[in-house]
């Protein structure tokens, strides 16, 4: 009984840390990349399943419920992206809010995305009247590509 | 006849005087009471006072059990270091003890962090984990305490046992700064740590308060662990003296 | 949308009661464990000595 236990947590352990050293560490130290360094990238960058993180450029959401169909821009600031996904977004993704994508950027230059995951910043505040919300995720992206 | 009883008396005394050496402390149950308490209170004040975050809604509250247990993780950690080197410096079997008992809770606040961060994580990231390097990390430092108390656990000699695991608990607490730095050496999901430039003062008096009654807490839990690792190594030297020929 | 979100407050807020209750009752009955053993073997060491 105590030694099940402590051989299932041995193999745990062992598990986790050869997923670690065989790939999975070096590519996620750096979660995500930004439209600048998917697009510096150039070709090499297209087609490769890669996550690109940045900001929801304000007013780029296009969203069909029908078809369940969403497209939108992803922005660091310096350059932008178009991203295409299918399926809802989580409920916390809305314009001008940080977001990173997985997925691959295709030869036409839209981002097909597989997974979509929101990014919050540090900072928490009550709402205030008439407050737009997504003016500190600007800061947000640009400390992440300092 | 008389020298046979002085024999007797002297080792009666002897005798006394180890369990009174050895005696362990009897931890008082108004710590328990009192930090209780005082996560209730603190717990009911955050709750009903803060206003609902800008883009997180009321899901901000759950800051104040998760930040605190991420604290909790990293006190426990760095007394296991403190008490892990000062045990491999002055081979004393207390400092191994109370090693023990701050790993055995910090483990536990380990595990909590996480399950709040994975509750935390599915609403408002969208996804339950995330091999990120924060996440990571953090779950490498659990596995290593899990580990540390494995070995604990299989290691029969007490000497062998306290030298192993002070290793282990140094080099492990060593990975704290790390989890602590990993959101801004390394690009992750997760944020970097607030502070009180980023958190509305309507939230920060709650979070203090929760991370004071979580200390309590944390204070009491590592007292308490100790005096039962004090009892049973009373009982196991007993046992040898025993075993020993009564001496 | 804080319809859905109590859900994952209360689970939360529950997962920390449990862990913490949990922890402080395996004290309690590991410390009444070893404080017994404490004594029984306390008893019977002296018991040894004085006979």
């Amino acid at each position: 009984m105590k030694r099940g236990w402590i051989i299932g947590g041995a193999v745990v352990i062992v598990a986790v840390f050869g997923w670690l050293l065989f790939g999975g560490l070096e590519k996620n130290v750096v979660f995500f990349l930004t439209p600048k360094e998917l697009l510096a990238k150039g070709n090499d960058g297209i087609g490769v399943p890669v996550r690109l993180g940045g900001q929801v450029k304000p007013g780029s959401v296009k969203w069909n419920a029908q078809t369940l169909d969403l497209r939108f821009t992803v922005t660091d600031g310096a350059r932008e992206m178009q991203v295409h996904s299918t399926g809802a977004p989580p409920q916390m993704f809305r314009d001008g809010m940080g977001v990173v994508v997985e997925g691959r950027a295709g030869a036409g230059g839209v981002f097909e995305a597989t997974g979509l995951m929101v990014k919050h910043s540090n900072a928490y505040r009550a709402p205030k009247p008439g407050e737009e919300a997504h003016e500190k995720y600007k800061t947000l992206i640009q400390q992440s590509t300092k | 006849m008389s020298l046979k009883r002085e024999g007797k008396l002297t080792s009666s005394t002897d005798h006394l005087r180890d369990t009174q050496a050895a005696r362990p402390p009897r931890t008082s149950n108004w710590l328990a009471f009192v930090s209780f308490a005082a996560v209730i209170a603190a717990q009911a004040y955050a709750i009903l006072t803060s206003p609902a975050d800008a883009d997180m809604g009321h899901l901000q509250k759950i800051m104040y059990v998760h930040v605190p247990a991420a604290w909790m993780t990293f006190l426990s950690f760095f007394v296991v270091l403190v008490f892990s080197v000062r045990y491999l410096w002055r081979r004393q079997e207390n400092d191994d003890l109370i090693a023990a008992s701050a790993a055995e809770v910090g483990a536990t606040f380990n595990g909590l962090t996480l399950m709040l961060g994975m509750i935390w994580g599915r609403p408002a990231w969208g996804v339950w984990w995330v091999w990120d390097a924060r996440l990571t990390s953090t779950l490498v430092l659990f596995l290593i305490f899990v580990g540390y108390l494995a070995l604990r656990a299989f290691t029969e000699d007490a000497q062998q046992k306290a030298q192993w695991s002070a290793a282990v608990g140094a080099i492990g607490a060593l990975n704290v700064p790390i989890v602590y730095m990993s959101v801004k050496w390394w690009r992750t999901l997760h944020q970097p740590p607030s502070s009180p430039e980023t958190l509305d003062p309507a939230y920060t008096l709650g979070l203090r308060i929760n991370a004071i009654a979580m200390l309590l807490v944390l204070i009491y839990f590592i007292r308490r662990r100790y005096e039962i690792a004090r009892l049973e190594r009373a009982v196991e030297h007993m046992a040898e003296a025993a075993a020993m020929g009564g001496g | 949308m804080d319809a859905s979100n109590i859900t994952f407050i209360i689970a939360a807020y529950t997962v920390t009661w449990i862990v913490l209750l949990g922890y402080l009752l395996r004290l309690v009955r590991k410390g009444g464990r070893a404080r017994a053993d404490y004594e029984r073997m306390a008893q019977q060491r002296s018991g040894e000595k004085s006979q």
